[in-house]
């Protein structure tokens, strides 16, 4: 293991070569770790006070068969370079990462599972994911799920693991449908730079016939995605005529997240939408069936989690 | 044959008891089912050649009493298990002799159609097809088609993410799934998504669409709803062999102008079909692909024309494009029908499961013959080509004393050859008991282990359709279970 030199990433945080030896390094752990792929979204969610361990150095394509338009690659593997291998041979990624600046990862865009622009057409990260290996929280390096597209063999790990934030498993490789060329369609979003220049950027996927009503209340600045489903917000404030916004989202069946604020802020506040009690509790019976003794990012989404 | 978990002698005992329990929470006598020629209903489903007289059949009518059946059961440790249609290929809906069958085929509304935000709120018993009948004037339809669609339900399909012909293009069940009512175990009821896209929070969506109902109970779905396409329209290709329709899908795929559909059947399915439907398939073919094309009429035209020349390079002896409606519908009902068509020539079949990478087609297909002519059986095979999932129909004669035993073994040679292709063992049936004792050829048992310790939080004492997926512990008992009186004794 090394220290990470790169970019985003917390000045002393571990790396390392292989899964194998990330596993053991999990498997030894007395006290928590904070997860990280390329940092592109460690503005979002509680921050998690522990040693800091990257997944940077778990890069290259460990599989790939563009007839089958399946590839497999390391979980730090940036998004950047599976683009231009796909690119050679004519064939793009099946989902678009979110646009939030940075550098980021395959392995990040599947645990955070947030859709890009053209979620609409070709769904979430999580609709395209084949298979995962991954290193649950007593450090057992397991594998999930498979290379093909119809696989019902066994509970839906990859698909579950998606959009955990690392607090459930660390993400070591990940195996995706990808698509041909042809199938790519025109960004939209328009307007999302001068949103992302607010200090409070919250992100709301909404049922498309509520989602007007909240963009014509917002007085700040705003982009719209997914036909009108995806809404960005940017403010100077967290709230909205007083109404919190994850409050707001909620009401009208949707849910936010509060994707840009400052680090104060979301020291005490949640980035995520809160849940019910009853979600919440099967929250916590994932959290303990993967991660028993509360190692991996523990509280970045929920308190406790 | 499959060892069955032996069944707890104290949940037996307690069966008029548990009986009179059950008839008050549900607050009418004609939910609950207790006389045997009744219960003999509930004994099987899609897997006729296993067969259990379950202990006692509840009805469930609303959300409400399945919380209160499924709460008395954690309470009183009774093992119980969720039943749609009973459709399952894979013995998902087999129960065992002291399961209590909660049925929800009576849960059968479609609650909300929303045309803006393309959805459907709907009752766990509704079927997949009736999803679809009732959006249809609106130029809508609900995308993954099983072949039973006209019969399954929409909870069975959450239940075994299941798939269909026309996945192919759209994806499976759990693509299509926005949110559930979820009863856990000790009786919660938990609305999970909704309207929108995407989960905040975990994806538990993704972890209980395909756990073949034992993390708990699903009792309505919001379904994603899809714009019909303008037309569609089959084509029907012959091959001389087996592998030269093979190297046609794989060539096909290769090139990622996916067809809607891409349909395949061997020389026993056509002429099983042709003789149960009349559909004109060709009877002279040794292999027959059914490839969908969609969208307005110059993009069918272009796509149709695309595909005859993909059939013709691969050397098609016969092409026919569907002419109208009428053909196009007798086309897919031939194949939909397939199943029972083949239970006209051969008095049993097991239907196999497993998936393979498409550019290994023509190579398995010549694997799957070859252990077919080792054990002695005809194998028929039907199945989605497009993405690799196939469907060898094992025949045989239950009435031959051991038979069953060998074409069990037939099956797991090949599925073992669908793993070493780099697929799975089921691509869309789901594991119930029928691969349960196969998932060690995929996964260690480490993983298998993770699997379990999921089922373990949200079903501790292991009671929810139990003896499934997992390979059954030593002494027989499903995987994890804690029965009482063994326990003690």
């Amino acid at each position: 293991m090394k220290a990470a030199e790169t970019g985003a990433q917390a000045p002393n945080s571990l790396i390392f070569d292989t899964p194998e030896a990330l596993a053991s390094h999990v498997a030894q752990l007395d006290l928590p770790i904070a997860v990280q792929g390329g940092g592109s979204k460690a503005g979002i969610g509680y921050p998690v006070d522990a040693s800091p361990v990257s997944t940077l150095g778990l890069t290259g394509v460990t599989y790939f068969e563009p007839k089958e338009f399946v590839l497999g690659a390391r979980a730090g593997t940036l998004i950047t370079d599976l683009q231009a291998v796909l690119d050679e041979h004519d064939l793009i990624l099946p989902f678009e990462p979110i646009a939030l600046g940075g550098e980021p990862t395959l392995g990040g865009v599947i645990a955070t599972n947030l859709g890009g622009a053209e979620r609409e057409s070709l769904g979430a990260p999580r609709d395209n994911v084949l298979g995962a290996q991954y290193i649950n929280g007593k450090g057992e390096l397991l594998k999930a799920g498979g290379r093909v597209v119809k696989n019902v063999s066994g509970y839906d790990i990859p698909r579950g693991l998606s959009g955990s934030w690392g607090t459930l498993a660390i993400l070591t490789e990940i195996t995706i449908k990808v698509l041909p060329k042809a199938r790519a369609v025109a960004q939209t979003g328009e307007g999302l730079d001068a949103v992302m220049a607010s200090p409070f950027v919250w992100r709301l996927s909404l049922p498309r016939d509520r989602a007007g009503e909240i963009a014509a209340a917002w007085p700040g600045v705003m982009a719209q995605q997914w036909d009108g489903a995806l809404l960005w917000l940017g403010g100077e404030a967290e709230a909205l005529q007083g109404r919190d916004i994850h409050a707001l989202a909620a009401a009208a069946g949707g849910h936010a997240l509060l994707v840009q604020s400052p680090l104060e802020h979301r020291r005490h506040n949640p980035c995520f939408q809160p849940l019910s009690d009853g979600n919440i509790a099967l929250h916590r019976l994932l959290k303990r069936a993967f991660d028993p003794g509360g190692m991996l990012n523990p509280g970045r989404m929920y308190e406790g989690i | 044959m499959l060892n069955m978990p032996s069944p707890s002698s104290a949940v037996l005992a307690r069966r008029e008891t548990i009986a009179s329990d059950l008839r008050q929470l549900l607050g009418d006598d004609e939910l609950l089912i207790t006389s045997a020629n009744e219960l003999k209903g509930y004994e099987t489903d899609g897997l006729a050649c296993y067969r259990t007289v379950p202990m006692l059949v509840a009805l469930a009518e609303t959300t409400e009493q399945v919380a209160a059946v499924l709460k008395y059961c954690n309470d009183n440790g009774v093992p119980v298990m969720a039943r749609g249609a009973g459709t399952s290929l894979a013995g998902g809906a087999l129960p065992q002799l002291d399961t209590v069958v909660l049925g929800l085929s009576k849960m059968n509304e479609i609650l909300d159609v929303n045309t803006e935000n393309k959805t459907a709120v709907v009752q766990a018993g509704v079927t997949n097809k009736n999803i679809s009948v009732a959006v249809d004037d609106l130029g809508l339809f609900y995308a993954p088609d099983p072949s039973s669609q006209i019969a399954c339900t929409i909870g069975g399909n959450v239940a075994m993410n299941s798939g269909g012909a026309h996945c192919l293009k759209y994806g499976v069940t759990t693509n299509h799934i926005l949110g559930v009512k979820f009863v856990t175990m000790d009786g919660e009821i938990v609305e999970i998504g909704g309207q929108a896209y995407d989960l905040p929070g975990y994806d538990l969506l993704g972890m209980i669409v395909g756990a073949e109902g034992q993390l708990g109970v699903v009792t309505e779905v919001t379904v994603r709803l899809m714009d019909k396409p303008e037309a569609a329209r089959p084509l029907l290709a012959g091959f001389d062999s087996a592998l030269d329709a093979g190297a046609c899908v794989a060539a096909i795929m290769a090139t990622g102008r996916t067809p809607v559909a891409i349909e395949f059947m061997d020389r026993p399915a056509i002429l099983a079909c042709e003789r149960f439907t009349g559909a004109g398939y060709p009877v002279e073919a040794q292999a027959l692909l059914i490839i969908e094309v969609e969208g307005s009429e110059a993009e069918i035209a272009e796509e149709l024309a695309f595909v005859e020349g993909m059939a013709r390079d691969h050397g098609a002896i016969s092409l026919r494009v569907a002419e109208d409606f009428a053909s196009a519908e007798n086309i897919w009902k031939g194949r939909k029908s397939a199943f029972g068509a083949i239970g006209q020539i051969s008095p049993d079949y097991l239907c196999m499961d497993g998936t393979i990478p498409v550019t290994k087609l023509p190579d398995v297909l010549e694997q799957i013959y070859a252990i077919g002519a080792r054990f002695g059986f005809e194998i028929a095979n039907i199945f989605h080509a497009g993405d690799g999932n196939m469907h060898p129909l094992i025949m045989y004669d239950s009435h031959r004393p051991g038979v069953l035993d060998e074409v069990e073994a037939c099956g797991a040679e090949i599925l073992k050859v669908c793993v070493d292709a780099g697929g799975c063992i089921t691509g869309e049936h789901g594991v119930g008991i029928e691969k349960r004792d196969h998932m060690p050829l995929m996964f260690s048992p480490a993983e298998l282990n993770q699997m379990k310790e999921i089922k373990r939080q949200f079903d501790p004492q292991w009671l929810l359709n139990g003896g499934k997926v997992f390979p059954l512990e030593e002494d027989g008992v499903p995987a994890g279970q804690v029965v009482p009186d063994r326990a003690a004794a």
